[in-house]
Order: structure tokens, then sequence, then C-alpha cells
């Protein structure tokens, strides 16, 4: 525990975060654009949706790193509320920029794809209104933290305020099981295996597999960000 | 003061935990309030229950559903589309002016959004269904996604299963 | 392949594809680059900030 202790020491995590920040970029590059282009030309249409199932390839990887990034920030925001070590803070608010982004990604192709499959831009079921929730809590997460002078207080309401939240996440997974709903049940993570077929799944894993290292680069260069402008206001203002 | 530091952290893990699970408690009531709202729509079973029991209101409601295999007519003088939605126990017709979804087609999911008519129609089996004037048509597909030659090969040799 | 067949067939298949479709992959991208941009400029900004405080104070 002491040796995992030592990382929560913000200039070690800073220069391990620079250097894996290299790596994940690549990967990023690698696996996402060899993903896209193989969904985007070489993928077979789906047998119902046509050419329009092609949206697979962006909305999923973004919803899945949607809750995937919030998962992380519930998790780093109970780690600062019981060890009190601010880089768990850090780490919340180094992830949130991304998860907004993805969340804002997944609404928007969800609602072409909406269009293109249902015949609806939007609807109110279940799915579609808790992600949209968790785009609003996404965008509290950010309010609540402005309005703190005091970076202590911040870091403890805005690590409350992450966990209350975090009751959206079974929601958003489990609110095609638990209601009826337009949106379809979950196609990945599902009893008897992925309900997408081969031709369409390995592309579709090498997105998901992109989108991942392009969370965990933005992630790394917001972290180191926030790690520089913390210095720079200590010297720039050293009283305060 | 190691001894001190540790149990000030179990007891801040025990003060977040049990907030997690008063807001965990106090979801679950508000969601089990609504139930009735947060469901999208109704299936053919509900509204035969419902209008058995009398409980329609103003009979605006959901419908969704399978669409009957060989139940689509269509009137092109009038542009009227009719079709009977079933959720494998009872079945509802539908009325619809309009155009429908690219996906909208027999043996697959829809939701239609209308209101239950006082008048029945003929089913097949000649007992009155209850009739959706709809005013909105969605199509509703599953989770399942595979090129077209396979949906053929798997339907060849009956291997093709039905959406619940 | 030369260049202009590549592109062509590459013109082919976005004019093949429902609008949406396109609009769906142009929006993400355009997204994930302009957020990306935003970081590395961030972080260029506060590097370079940090190096002129750092000198000042070594200085004074």
């Amino acid at each position: 525990m002491k040796q995992l202790l030592r990382w929560a020491n913000p200039s070690v995590a800073g220069k391990v975060a620079a250097r894996l920040r290299g790596v994940c970029l690549l990967g990023a590059i690698l696996f996402g654009a060899t993903g896209l282009v193989w969904g985007f030309f070489f993928a077979p249409a789906d047998y119902l949706q046509g050419e329009s199932v092609r949206i697979i390839y962006l909305h999923v990887p973004a919803a899945t790193l949607s809750t995937l990034l919030y998962g992380t920030m519930a998790v780093a925001s109970l780690g600062f509320l019981v060890l009190r070590l601010p880089s768990f803070a850090l780490v919340c608010r180094a992830v949130a920029p991304t998860g907004l982004l993805m969340t804002a990604l997944c609404l928007v192709t969800g609602s072409l794809w909406g269009k293109l499959s249902w015949g609806a831009w939007w609807v109110w079921d279940a799915r579609l209104t808790s992600l949209l929730v968790l785009f609003f809590i996404y965008i509290g997460y950010f309010a609540l933290h402005s309005l703190f002078v005091d970076g202590a207080r911040a870091r403890l309401a805005t690590s409350v305020f992450v966990l209350v939240g975090a009751v959206d996440l079974p929601i958003v997974k489990f609110s095609v099981e638990w209601w009826y709903s337009l949106h379809q049940p979950a196609s990945l993570l599902r009893k008897g295996g992925s309900s997408v077929h081969p031709d369409l799944l390995q592309p579709l894993l090498l997105c998901l597999a992109g989108a991942t290292f392009f969370a965990a680069w933005a992630s790394f260069t917001a972290f180191d960000n926030i790690s520089m402008r913390t210095r720079l206001q200590r010297l720039l203002h050293p009283l305060s | 003061m190691r001894p001190r530091r540790g149990w000030r952290r179990t007891q801040r893990l025990t003060a977040v935990v049990v907030l997690l699970a008063c807001v965990g408690i106090g979801t679950a009531f508000v969601l089990v309030a609504l139930r009735e709202n947060v469901v999208f729509f109704l299936v053919p079973s509900d509204v035969v229950e419902r209008l058995a029991e009398g409980r329609v209101g103003d009979g605006r409601i959901r419908l969704g559903g399978l669409v009957v295999e060989g139940s689509v007519a269509r009137d092109s003088d009038s542009g009227e589309v009719r079709f009977v939605v079933t959720d494998g126990a009872a079945r509802v017709a539908v009325r619809y002016r309009g155009i429908v979804p690219d996906l909208f087609r027999e043996g697959q999911g829809v939701v239609a959004t209308g209101t239950l008519q006082a008048a029945r129609v003929e089913g097949t089996s000649s007992e009155p269904l209850p009739l959706l004037e709809a005013e909105q048509i969605l199509a509703k597909h599953d989770e399942y996604y595979m090129p077209r030659g396979v949906e053929k090969a798997l339907k060849k040799n009956n291997l093709w299963r039905e959406q619940p | 392949m030369t260049f202009f067949s590549l592109w062509n067939s590459v013109l082919e298949r976005v004019v093949s594809l429902p609008a949406l479709v396109v609009v769906a992959y142009a929006l993400f991208l355009c997204a994930l680059l302009l957020f990306s941009l935003w970081l590395k400029r961030e972080g260029t900004t506060l590097r370079r900030e940090l190096q002129r405080a750092l000198s000042e104070r070594e200085r004074g």
C-alpha cells in the first residue's frame, strides 16, 4: 500500500503520465485509423439497416468511453474521499473533459443513427434519457468546480457530487433490460456473448481500442496541464 | 498517529457507503414511483388487459411489438397503412396515414404512438382486435448485427431466432 | 492503383452512403481533432508561462 501511495505524489505521477502519453497517442492513431477505415470502407452492410450501420463504429466507442470515464471519475472520487490525497481528485478532473466529449459525441451520433434506423432524432426512452442526464452531470461537475476558489473545498464538493451522480451509471447500463425501451438491448456485454457478427465486430473492437487509447492520451495530457497550472499558480501567487 | 489515520479512513469509507446507499435507495423509490412514465411503450397484452379493466384514460398510448407477417395492407388511394402488432400473446391492429420508416417491415419490431379507438376491427382469426389510430410509427430493431448473406443462410437452415 | 483511382473509389463510397452517416463521421473526427489541438495548445502555453515564471524567480 505504501508503495502504491508513492505514485499518488503529483510529481511522480506526472512523470509516469508524460512517458505513457506518447504510447497512448500512437495506439489511438493506429487502432483508431485502422478500425475506422475498415468499418467505413470494408466492413459489410447490415442485413437490416444497410449502410447506416456504419455509425456503430463511432457511436459504440463513444458510448462505452462515456460511461467508462465517468466510472473512473467515480472511483477516483471515492479514493479521494477516503484517502484524502489530492492526486485522486486530480485524476478525476483530468478525465472529465474527455468524458464530456464522448458523451456529447454519443448523443449526436446516436441521434443521427436514430433518425436513420428508428425514424426519430430523439425519444424520451430510458436509455437516451439516462445518458442525457449523464451529460448534464458532467456539465454540473465543471460548473460546481468553478464555484470554488479554495482548491480543497472544490475537491471535496466535486468528489461528493461525482459519487452521487454515479447512481446514473447502472441506470444507463441496465435501462434497456429493466424497462421497455426503443433502444435495443446490449450487443457487446451480454449473456451468450456479443450479438454482433465477427465481420462487423472486428473493426468495432479496433475502434474501441483506439478510443480507449485516445481517452488515455487526452487524460494524461489534461493531468499534465492541471499539474502545470497548479505549479504556475503557486509560483505567481505564493501566498494564496 | 497511524491507528488514528486508519480509523479516520474507515470512518470516511463508511460515510461514503452510507451516502451512496441512501442515494441509491432514494433513486430506486423515484424510479418505481415513475414506473408508468419510464416505460416507453405498452405491449399488446398490456393494452388488452387495460381495455378489459377500463384503465385506458384518454386512450393515448405508445404500442410496441412485432409486425405480424402478412398483416400489412397499404391503400394507395388514401395513403393509409394497416397492420397488426403482436407480442406473442395478444394482438392489436394499427392504422396509420403517412410514410413509415425504411426499417418498417413484417416480422420486425415497431413502436406506434396514437389513440386507441372504441371501434374494433376484424382480425384474420375473425376475432375483433383493438384498433390504434397512429400518429407516429417508429421502427424498432434488436441487438443483432450481421451481413446480408448471413441472414439468408440462417433462415435457410432454420437457425433464425425470432425476436422477443 | 493510382492516387486518382483511389480518390475516386473513396468518393464513390462516400456518395453511396446515407448523408447522415457521412455527417456523423465528419462531426466525430472534427470534434476529436479540435479537442486534441485544444489540449495540446493549453499544454504549450502553460509550459511557456511556467518556464518564464521559473526563470524570473531565478533572476529576481
